[in-house]
């Protein structure tokens, strides 16, 4: 089975209908764009899904590997696989995928540019999440970008050309940080591969071959290497987006057509935090230490910040928006709590276990629940027609039980109600960190307190009371759509309690992680 | 040996199974909805029996026996997350207690929703409720229990919520909601504590469980907060979370408008037992509060809290006029009461009070939902008056569940149980505070009962001074049907039934709990304190009783002229300071709500005001150096060459959407200024 190049399928499949269905955009192909789109899509999420299920990953390392020499010069490779990390951001890729398809169909189901840039994502998310050297990685990760940026400038709403232009921007700034900083990388240890950076990076070798292969201005060893530290963790801090760097989000989540904003925050925002996982966590074993309590209490106190900041919102999508910085805020503090030094107190192995695990898990659980709320959203404007604001409905509840019943869940969820796959993750990242500094956790706890009173708070206000103007023309959901978002919603309730159908699949890679790991 | 212990998770998955049947069931089958819940929790019911019964015969007299049953949830890393759950005399009194009155809930509920066009969503809710409720009973894993307890929550607030059209019912939910909420996250924050100092959150598992000798005398050891020790730390942590959701004062504040809900509701969730859940809770982890290392901290804030709780209750409860208020407000006191009792008596006294209370409040509550229902909706007292005539059952069975609240001497089961608390409290070291809170709650708790009595059974009917619509005529007062009545009445029973399983004569209840020897006590009534307190508290709730019947019996009342005539007696504003709840609710719309929305306006004014216009310098910046780097290019460096080439470009201008050429130069800028951004950004890191 490892013979065949599976990988490959899924990433490109859909990469290459989507580059034919720009090429032959005539008026002739029109009709066939939907149906290219959907085949080729549901194609790849489909392997993507069976692939997920049948890996057995080996102790340490990746199913379904590929490996093609591609630069021989640069010592380049074409080399994907899959291991629990990336199997299970390729499991919510082609989960989520497929719905943002779906919520598009309406609308855009004979546009051939948009759903040629969907498909685009979608084969460079799948790149982005199985490559296994930088230099694949970052080509996959700025291709995703340039359909993303056209999806926002043409097909958004009023405001689009000034918030697609900054998110483009304020993402290149990010893409260039990050280039720099693994070009220094690649210049001190002569390669790309993730694990051989890695690995100098856990011997230590690394800071001194910074020094002597760049030796930038004489800067001190320890200097040299948080900066290039700095760089790969700025350049994805922004794409999470951390606070501050989140100024780019509202806006675009907000203009982008709600299809696309379910793509940008499911799925574009976990390349970030993989990048994070993925690449800072084993390479700066020691420098990241340095800053990482500054940047927790940063982060903890961002967590309050947005979901505050989410609840000054009117308009529903900038709503999620915050929340949705929020919900990354927890997985932010998750992966810096790894980076604490540990002054050789093993049983704290357990508690960055802990903070690892629920840091996937958040991942997977944001990127679901994100999605489906943002789905929600877009069936709620193509009811009403314009915008959602929240102080503008009331009583929908009435004529559209299914819509707040199933939209109660994914929010309950949100909330992080146990029992819905939002806890877990929550629970376990707090227990990791509490354990490490307790601080930022108490600091950041009153943020899962102001995520229930915004949320809540729009449930009060849009589907109980009594009716407001918009609830003569609005219907309930109607049977397709209650049948797309059903199988979500059991993945929300059936992780929440049995989370260890993700973790079980987790455990060898966080296991090599932690090991990697000094206490 | 304990092979039926592994089925101790059928008694919560029944319902839970009847509430995902429900989920999807026709609504127009209203009557098989009923049946299929009803039968489900009646099946809890039977084997909330069995296990009762199989633990009673198992284990060695005078012990306390404890089966548990752990297994692996999950592996994280190199380790594993066990849960479990577990089976002992605290849980089994408890789910045979919830099992039966939800099963009364259940029957009763027939009735009074039966015109309810969704009442098939109500038995599923309620169901989910029960499940989640009886789940959290037998875990044996705080975070499990604590799963079970955000669950019950969130049924709370389906079910507060379930009028949503009414604007108060859905805002009492969400107040209900969040209010729980700020509680439990003292309770996560104390459960993430345990978590890191025990290494576990099961309670027992054969000597490793967080409750049992070696971890607690670890987190006893370590330091906590403000001068108490980790466990003690975490012990107020947890109660934080109990005050919520046992609406102890300063959390109360939701219980009271929960009354939104259906009363068959607040009878179940907001009386009996899931307010309850917060008491059981802190009997769960009396283990750690009670161990000698841990110092008194948490013990004494306990006291304190619930005897400020007890007195304040009862005071509310003096002044208000809504028949299920009053009845809320003295749930709060009796739970205060029951914490009172834990803090200076134990489990089993808090235990004895939470049994008993649960019987005769749902007998009140389920009386008040009979008053309701047959005079078409009215919950003032102040329009009711002469119901005894009209329904005779639900006064003589209200007038039993009255009379054991009141705490009426020797033969109510509320006399009992609040005689055990009074006796520890009065017994505690700490300060005899506590103790005069406790009795004078037992005084008025005597008199706002009576109050509500005359108000509602006595005297003459006032139904008609109430102005009457075309849509709401006059209602006629008429007794409810027997789905309603037979609860009530075996609650009653139970109501008095109860006291005699824990006197001081034969104290079953307390052996029961807490290990040692059952045997006939005489001596235990007669030896000096407690006989003069037996003697005290009986009078003191006489005289109560003689007061309220003495103020209110001869009541000649006009509710849109005349005065309470407890108005008259107070001096002042005293009775208005009351009737307003002491202003708890406006003092937190004007603190807390309002400075939260004042940070959530300012949140969101900075990130439009400032997070975003910092951006728009990008975007202008990098227009501002294209434009140069454009006339650079198109005056210096290739202007014949663009002349030339003028034409394909306008070519290419037309095909293009997007400016995207000058991308480019963008990056050149941006890539300066962020190398900057780096380098400031490491110094401060530094710094």
């Amino acid at each position: 089975m490892n013979a065949f190049p599976w990988i490959s399928c899924i990433i490109w499949l859909p990469l290459l209908a989507g580059i034919t269905l720009i090429m032959l955009r005539t008026s002739k192909w029109e009709s066939l764009a939907g149906k290219t789109a959907v085949v080729a899509s549901l194609a790849s999420s489909l392997t993507a899904v069976l692939l997920w299920l049948t890996a057995e990953t080996p102790e340490s390392g990746a199913a379904f590997t590929e490996r093609l020499s591609w630069i021989p010069t640069l010592g380049v490779d074409y080399a994907v696989g899959m291991d629990g990390l990336s199997g299970l951001m390729v499991l919510l890729t082609a989960l989520v995928m497929p719905l943002a398809l779906a919520a598009s169909w309406q609308q855009y189901r004979a546009s051939s540019p948009y759903l040629a840039c969907l498909l685009i994502i979608q084969g460079s998310l799948f790149g982005v999440f199985t490559s296994s050297n930088f230099f694949l990685w970052f080509f996959f990760y700025e291709i995703s970008l340039i359909p993303a940026f056209f999806l926002v400038r043409i097909w958004g709403s009023p405001g689009k050309n000034r918030s697609s232009l900054r998110f483009f921007v304020y993402s290149m700034a990010g893409s260039i940080s990050l280039l720099v900083g693994f070009l220094a990388l690649a210049a001190a240890t002569g390669s790309f591969e993730f694990s051989v950076i890695a690995e100098h990076g856990r011997t230590g070798t690394l800071a001194s071959e910074l020094g002597s292969k760049l030796g930038w201005f004489n800067m001190p060893l320890g200097w040299l290497c948080t900066f290039v530290f700095a760089l790969i963790f700025l350049g994805l801090a922004i794409k999470v987006p951390m606070m501050p760097f989140h100024a780019w989000l509202p806006d675009t989540y907000d203009h982008a057509p709600t299809p696309v904003t379910m793509i940008l925050t499911g799925l574009m925002s976990k390349m970030g935090l993989y990048g994070l996982i993925r690449m800072v966590i084993p390479i700066f074993p020691y420098t990241q230490a340095q800053v990482v309590k500054i940047l927790m209490i940063l982060v903890a106190a961002g967590i309050v910040y947005s979901a505050l900041a989410a609840m000054g919102q009117r308009n529903l999508k900038r709503m999620l928006a915050y929340s949705s910085i929020n919900h990354l805020g927890y997985c932010m503090l998750g992966f810096l709590s790894l980076g604490l030094i540990t002054n050789g107190e093993m049983n704290l192995a357990i508690q960055k276990t802990a903070a690892l695990t629920g840091l996937m898990l958040q991942m997977f659980s944001h990127g679901i629940i994100a999605s489906v709320l943002f789905y929600f959203a877009h069936a709620m404007e193509e009811r009403c027609g314009e915008k959602i604001m929240i102080d503008a409905h009331g009583g929908l509840r009435k004529v559209a039980p299914v819509l707040a019943g199933t939209m109660g869940i994914a929010v309950f969820a949100s909330v992080g109600l146990p029992g819905l796959n939002g806890f877990i993750g929550e629970f376990l990242i707090f227990k990791g960190v509490f354990a490490l500094m307790p601080l930022a956790a108490c600091l950041a706890v009153p943020g899962l307190l102001i995520t229930a009173v915004f949320l809540l708070s729009f449930l009060q206000k849009v589907f109980q009371g009594s009716g407001g103007a918009s609830v003569s023309r609005f219907r309930d959901l109607s049977m397709r759509e209650s049948i797309l978002i059903l199988p979500f919603l059991l993945i929300m309730v059936v992780l929440g309690f049995l989370p260890h159908l993700l973790i079980n699949g987790l455990n060898p890679v966080i296991n090599k992680i932690i090991s990697s790991m000094h206490f | 040996m304990n092979d039926w212990l592994s089925y101790l998770w059928l008694i919560p998955a029944l319902p839970v199974l009847a509430s995902l049947l429900l989920t999807f069931w026709p609504v127009q089958r209203r009557k098989e909805a009923a049946l299929l819940a009803t039968g489900a929790m009646a099946l809890s019911f039977l084997g909330a029996l069995a296990a009762f019964w199989s633990l009673s015969s198992s284990g060695e007299a005078g012990q306390v026996t404890r089966l548990t049953y752990n297994f692996t949830w999950f592996d994280m890393g190199t380790s594993s997350v066990r849960i479990g759950w577990l089976l002992d005399p605290l849980n089994a009194m408890m789910l045979l207690m919830v099992t039966f009155v939800a099963t009364l809930v259940l029957i009763y509920s027939m009735g009074y929703m039966a015109k309810d066009p969704r009442m098939v969503r109500f038995y599923a809710f309620l169901s989910l409720f029960a499940g989640a409720m009886l789940a959290l009973l037998i875990a044996n894993h705080l975070l499990i229990l604590f799963m079970c307890w955000e669950v019950v929550g969130l049924a709370s607030y389906l079910l507060i919520g379930f009028w949503y059209e009414k604007p108060s019912a859905a805002a009492a939910a969400k107040k209900a909601f969040i209010t729980t909420r700020v509680g439990d996250i003292g309770l996560f924050i104390g459960m993430i504590w345990l978590y890191r100092e025990a290494g576990t959150l099961l309670f027992f598992d054969a000597g490793q469980g967080c409750m049992e000798q070696t971890a607690l005398a670890w987190i006893a050891k370590a330091p906590g907060i403000a001068g108490l020790t980790a466990a003690a730390s975490i012990g107020c942590l947890i109660f934080f979370g109990a005050m919520g959701k046992s609406g102890q004062f300063p959390l109360h504040a939701w219980l009271p408008d929960a009354m939104e809900g259906p009363t068959p509701v607040s009878a179940l969730i907001h009386a009996a037992t899931m307010v309850a859940a917060g008491v059981f809770l802190m009997a769960r982890i009396y283990p750690m509060l009670a161990f000698e290392a841990t110092g008194t901290g948490a013990l004494v804030a306990i006291t304190w809290i619930g005897a400020i709780t007890a007195l304040l209750g009862a005071l509310v409860a003096c002044a208000q006029t809504d028949l299920k208020r009053i009845l809320a407000f003295s749930t709060i006191s009796q739970l205060g009461y029951m914490m009172l009792g834990l803090g200076t008596g134990g489990v089993a006294v808090a235990m004895f009070h939470l049994i008993t209370h649960a019987f005769f409040k749902a007998l009140l509550f389920l009386g008040a939902g009979s008053v309701i229902h047959g005079c078409g909706d009215e919950q003032d007292i102040r329009y009711m008056g002469g119901l005894r005539r009209a329904m005779p059952v639900t006064f003589a069975t209200y007038a039993i569940g009255m009379l054991a609240l009141a705490g009426f001497p020797l033969v109510t089961s509320g006399f009992w149980s609040k005689d055990e608390i009074l006796h520890a409290a009065l017994h505690w070291h700490g300060s005899p505070v506590p103790f005069a809170m406790a009795l004078a709650g037992a005084f008025l708790t005597a008199f706002y009962m009576t109050r509500q009595m005359c108000h509602v059974f006595f005297g003459r009917n006032r139904l008609g001074l109430r102005e009457s619509t075309e849509h709401h005529p006059v209602p006629e007062p008429h007794e409810s049907p027997a789905t309603m009545l037979i609860p009530l009445r075996l609650l009653a029973i139970l109501a008095i039934g109860t006291g005699f399983l824990g006197t001081p004569l034969y104290p079953w209840f307390h052996t029961f709990l807490e290990g040692g020897t059952l045997a006939w006590n005489w001596g235990a009534l007669l030896h000096g304190s407690a006989l003069i307190l037996l003697l005290g508290s009986s009078a003191l709730v006489l005289t109560g009783l003689g007061i309220g019947w003495w103020y209110y019996s001869s009541l000649v009342f006009d509710p849109l002229r005349n005065e309470d005539p407890l108005e008259d007696k107070l001096p002042g504003t005293c009775f208005a300071i009351l009737r307003a709840k002491f202003f708890v609710d406006e003092f937190y719309a004007a603190t807390v709500v309002r400075g939260l929305n004042k940070l959530a306006w300012g949140s969101a004014w900075l990130e439009q005001r400032c997070f975003v216009p910092m951006l728009n310098v990008i975007p202008f910046v990098t227009q501002i150096t294209s434009w140069i780097m454009r006339l650079w290019d198109e005056w210096v460096i290739n202007a014949g060459f663009d002349r030339s080439c003028r034409g394909i470009n306008n070519q290419a201008r037309r095909v293009s959407e997007a400016h995207t050429g000058r991308i480019q130069s963008y990056l050149q800028v941006i890539a300066v200024g962020f190398i900057i951004l780096a380098i400031f950004w490491v110094w401060g890191g530094e710094g």
